[in-house]
């Protein structure tokens, strides 16, 4: 019998999704370890580069933006077509997007979840995994098993856990590739955006130095995520004509629009999230605060999982919730796939839908859906906060002057009154709910919908979702902290 | 009817579809001899083919004190559609905020009996099989001899043969896809209604009970461009339902393209074009029959002038100076919806997506606009938001009691209207409110010329030093 080493949760996968697993779960309490198969956390190429306004909104929930927000620079990146989709005007204190590549977001994730105390390990890969009712065991390359409550596989579209857990990845085909790399040129003549019979491509430099960033969409479709230089050198060949005398390639990769999504985000113990259960083109910059957003879905839950207060039923949540959420976001990026085609009756859809995009209201409707703004989980009906995120107000309470993500740096679920303070009682909750009697003057406006009632109270969720909103007399509170939080115990219950 | 020293007519028309009879009863209505020259045997056509009017039309129709023997036979419904979302016009200002369902040949039949009580000579089995142009006229072969016009008019279709003797270019897109349409019988119950397959949208519909039934398939690959054959039609609706429900006896088979094309130019001499013989694009949102009504109506009485000899001939290049920049705009549009139609993921991800923003007011009216046709703005200049674009049928009081401003229009005059004392509001479809001029110069195709104050100089600009005096109402 080898040695196993037992944790509540094992995350396959050290990118930004399963790094934020990490986070939420370490801010839980949850012992969890994250298995990386590179020798450290540097990335060969700079891959994608930003983050839209709810990604932001999510690490400043935590306390976390500062630093990601000094490293890169905010800018109005949201476009739909050719139109841009400037939300300067959106109700949130990160009404931008942030322009910072993966490397250096991946850098920053790691330095922030060091100082929680996640546990990474490198150079790990996972070699297969076995479940049974208590477990899961994970084998890796080196021979080691590991044993853990529940097995995370956040690594990557071509995803080991997923496909051994035989989770199908159904979708649409790619139609085409698009090579891109990191080189330097002898010839600079070709730098800025082209649109050409092939799709959209580019050639810029990137932070200082002589490296430039090339992407280059192939004539045929092509698969392989090691291209060679020389696929390099025949592709610039045929858009532009010539290869600019590429050369030094630090890195050449290739991405398609190929999008799927995970028939099924869990199998028993093991899980799925962000790449992992859903890949698409990189149009439209929806791949990390995709994972992002299911890694802040699942965290809390899987958290109360693990430790017991909440039933193994609430992690299917997870799916019924973030499925849709990304399934609108797939379609999204396809929708901007089908609007970049290049011939005489795209480029006239294209004229008829920047005619619409500049209009205030779609303007909205689509930026809010780009940024991740409007995402909208089904808990039923009622005020329009519900299921929605919880804007970041500047409240009142008893210790002076805070804001509403203030109130969520610990990632534990709030009970906001905003009516009399003491109205509210959570006594059986107090070790999982933390009840917040504050005032609050102002106007409560959501992204793309406007002006909405102001609510007595709610219940917000540790992701930032809003659970409930009503007043002390509703009997539904009970219910409702009952469903997200856990059943009471017997001789509890909760006062209105 | 005028004279016309060696010319048997004044205007001769090629082609009596909807575009020539329109064209035919504008003419008419002006007091211009014009003929109508129509290859077929009669007015019939075999096949239904397109059925439709939309809002401006209808509101053209208006304008002539027609519009009800159309609106008598037809339904009326929220047809504007993009893609495949209606386009909900039912608040559009106007007192036609809708469509109205008609196939082809009960337009035609309606606007052949109109144009016949106009006094309009409609030669059937005569086909214009060439022409030769001098000075003074045009010289037109017909199968069973010819005549001499002062101006031969092309409404003869997308092969016209006008178009192509005249030596006009036709550049444009080549088709991208094709799709076959039929009337049929067939043996078996077919599965009625839309289905989407792989290569598009397809579509059984029985016509009237017992009778025949309506096909519309596309096709894999695009097809010939020769008529297509019951056994391609077979074939076709065996690669989508796996049978073809025992299909026979067709009335009609045809098969249309996304090919768009627009003639580089409307006239050449004493020649000129309108229709579908100008500019041809897919059927998607209906704007065939409407474009060709449109430019019927704007070249009518321009034309009329010239002949009557009221205006210098430079008049007629306004036809294609207002017309071809509207039409190419209609033209991409259709070019659009077409993109979006297609039957792979992608587009249809895009469908789902922008049809979350059609139904937002500004979107909706600013589409709807465009397919009714009613937010057409001719670049006439002026400062007036009305100059340019379409009058509306305002209610108003004249010194013979009230009345609306259409019936004004009837006979096909032009129009100045005193509107000092029109209190009600003035609203244009897309734009919203307007402050009410003075004093509106309507075209004999309702567009206006003008919008302001009466003593304002400009207005004499606008009506032309060889204008007929408008008659003043109001």
């Amino acid at each position: 019998m080898r040695e196993t080493t037992e944790h509540a949760v094992v995350i396959v996968g050290g990118g930004p999704t399963g790094m934020m697993l990490g986070a939420e779960l370490a801010l839980a309490g949850v012992d969890a370890l994250i298995l990386e198969r590179r020798p450290d956390q540097e990335l060969d190429g700079s891959r994608a580069g930003g983050l839209h306004s709810r990604a932001i909104e999510l690490l400043d929930q935590r306390g976390a933006a500062g630093p990601f927000l000094a490293a890169g620079y905010t800018a109005q990146i949201a476009s739909f077509g050719e139109t841009k989709l400037d939300m300067s005007d959106f109700p949130t204190r990160h009404p931008y997007g942030l322009a910072l590549w993966q490397k250096h977001i991946e850098r920053l994730m790691a330095e922030w979840i060091w100082e929680l105390g996640v546990a990474v390990r490198y150079g790990q890969e996972v070699t297969g995994f076995s479940q049974d009712e208590a477990g899961v065991g994970v084998d890796l390359a080196d021979g080691s098993r590991l044993r853990a409550a529940y097995l995370i596989g956040c690594d990557g579209g071509r995803s080991a856990i997923r496909k051994g857990a035989g989770i199908d990845f159904p979708g649409a085909e790619a139609t085409k590739s698009t090579l891109v790399a990191e080189a330097e040129m002898t010839d600079k003549s070709g730098f800025g955006l082209h649109r050409g019979p092939l799709g959209v491509g580019g050639i810029g430099p990137m932070e200082g130095g002589e490296t430039l960033k090339i992407v280059v969409p192939e004539a045929r479709l092509e698969s392989g995520d090691e291209p060679t230089l020389d696929q390099l050198r025949d592709a610039l060949f045929v858009v532009h004509g010539t290869d600019y005398g590429v050369h030094s390639p630090t890195w050449i990769s290739r991405f398609t629009d190929a999008t799927r999504q995970a028939a099924s985000y869990r199998e028993g113990r093991v899980l799925l999230a962000g790449d992992a259960a859903h890949i698409h083109s990189p149009m439209g910059g929806q791949g990390i605060p995709l994972g992002m957003g299911d890694a802040v879905n699942l965290g809390w839950k899987l958290a109360q999982v693990v430790k017991g207060t909440s039933p193994a039923g609430l992690l299917d949540t997870y799916q019924a919730e973030r499925h849709p959420a990304t399934a609108r976001s797939l379609d999204y990026t396809m929708a901007l796939n089908s609007l970049s085609r290049v011939d005489p009756r795209t480029e006239a859809l294209r004229d008829t839908v920047a005619g619409v995009a500049v209009m205030e209201e779609p303007r909205k409707h689509l930026a809010a859906l780009q940024s991740g703004l409007d995402v909208h989980y089904d808990l039923g009906e009622g005020h329009p906060l519900l299921g929605r995120r919880v804007p970041d107000l500047d409240l009142i309470d008893a210790d002076g002057p805070t804001t509403v993500f203030a109130l969520l740096h610990r990632a534990r679920p709030v009970l906001l009154n905003l009516g009399a303070a003491g109205a509210f009682e959570v006594d059986e909750w107090t070790d999982r709910v933390d009840l917040v009697d504050a005032r609050y003057e102002g106007p409560w406006e959501l992204p793309a919908i406007g002006e909405v009632d102001a609510p007595g109270a709610m219940l917000i969720r540790p992701d930032g979702h809003v659970a409930w909103v009503g007043n002390r007399d509703d009997a539904s509170l009970a219910e409702a902290m009952a469903t997200w939080f856990g059943p009471v115990r017997d001789g509890e219950r909760v006062h209105g | 009817m005028a004279e016309h020293a060696g010319h048997d007519h004044a205007v001769a028309i090629a082609g009596g579809g909807p575009t020539g009879l329109m064209l035919a009863a504008e003419l008419a209505l002006a007091g211009v001899d014009v003929v109508v020259l129509e290859r077929r045997p009669g007015q019939d056509i075999v096949g239904s083919r397109a059925g439709g009017l939309h809002s401006r039309t209808l509101e053209i129709l208006d304008q002539r004190g027609v519009v009800d023997r159309f609106l008598a036979e037809g339904e009326t419904a929220q047809a504007a559609m993009f893609g495949l979302t209606v386009l909900d016009m039912s608040d559009f200002p106007t007192r036609h905020p809708y469509a109205l369902g008609l196939w082809q040949n009960q337009i035609e039949r309606i606007m052949a009996e109109w144009v016949i009580e106009l006094g309009v000579p409609i030669r059937y089995g005569c086909e214009a099989t060439g022409f030769t142009q001098d000075d003074d006229g045009v010289d037109v072969t017909l199968a069973g001899g010819g005549l001499r016009a002062e101006y031969l008019v092309g409404c003869d279709g997308s092969r016209s043969l006008v178009r192509k003797e005249a030596g006009i270019d036709f550049p444009g897109w080549d088709a991208s896809t094709s799709t076959l349409i039929a009337e049929v019988e067939m043996t078996e119950e077919p599965e009625y209604g839309s289905r989407h397959t792989p290569h598009g949208i397809s579509g059984l519909q029985p016509m009237a009970d017992g009778g025949p039934i309506r096909v519309i398939i596309s096709e894999g690959e695009l097809g010939p461009t020769e008529e297509p054959s019951l056994k391609e039609l077979s074939d076709a609706l065996v690669s989508v339902y796996g049978t073809d429900f025992g299909v026979h006896s067709p009335i009609w088979i045809s098969r249309f393209t996304d090919a768009t094309r627009h003639a580089a130019s409307y006239r050449e001499r004493r020649v000129l074009l309108a229709g579908d013989s100008a500019h041809i694009h897919y059927p998607t949102g209906g704007q065939g029959v409407q474009n060709g009504v449109y430019d019927a109506v704007n070249l009518g009485w321009k034309l009329a002038q010239v002949v009557n000899g009221t205006s210098p001939e430079s008049l007629l290049d306004t036809y294609q100076a207002e017309r071809h920049p509207i039409t190419a705009a209609s033209l991409r549009h259709t070019m659009a919806q077409t993109a979006l139609l297609r039957p792979d993921p992608r587009s249809e991800a895009l469908r789902a997506t922008f049809a979350e923003l059609l139904p937002m007011d500004e979107p909706r009216r600013h589409l709807a606009g465009i397919v009714s046709g009613l937010d057409i703005r001719y670049d006439l200049g002026g400062t007036h938001p009305m100059v340019g674009r379409r009058m509306p049928d305002l209610d108003i009081v004249t010194p013979d009691g009230p009345t609306r401003v259409y019936p004004l229009l009837h006979d096909a005059r032009p129009l100045e209207l005193d509107l000092t004392d029109y209190d009600g509001p003035l609203e244009l479809p897309v734009i919203g409110e307007v402050e009410v001029p003075g004093t509106v110069s309507v075209r004999p195709d309702g567009y206006v010329a003008w919008a302001g104050d009466r003593d304002d100089a400009s207005l004499t600009d606008a009506l032309g030093p060889a204008s007929p005096r408008p008659r003043r109402r109001g």
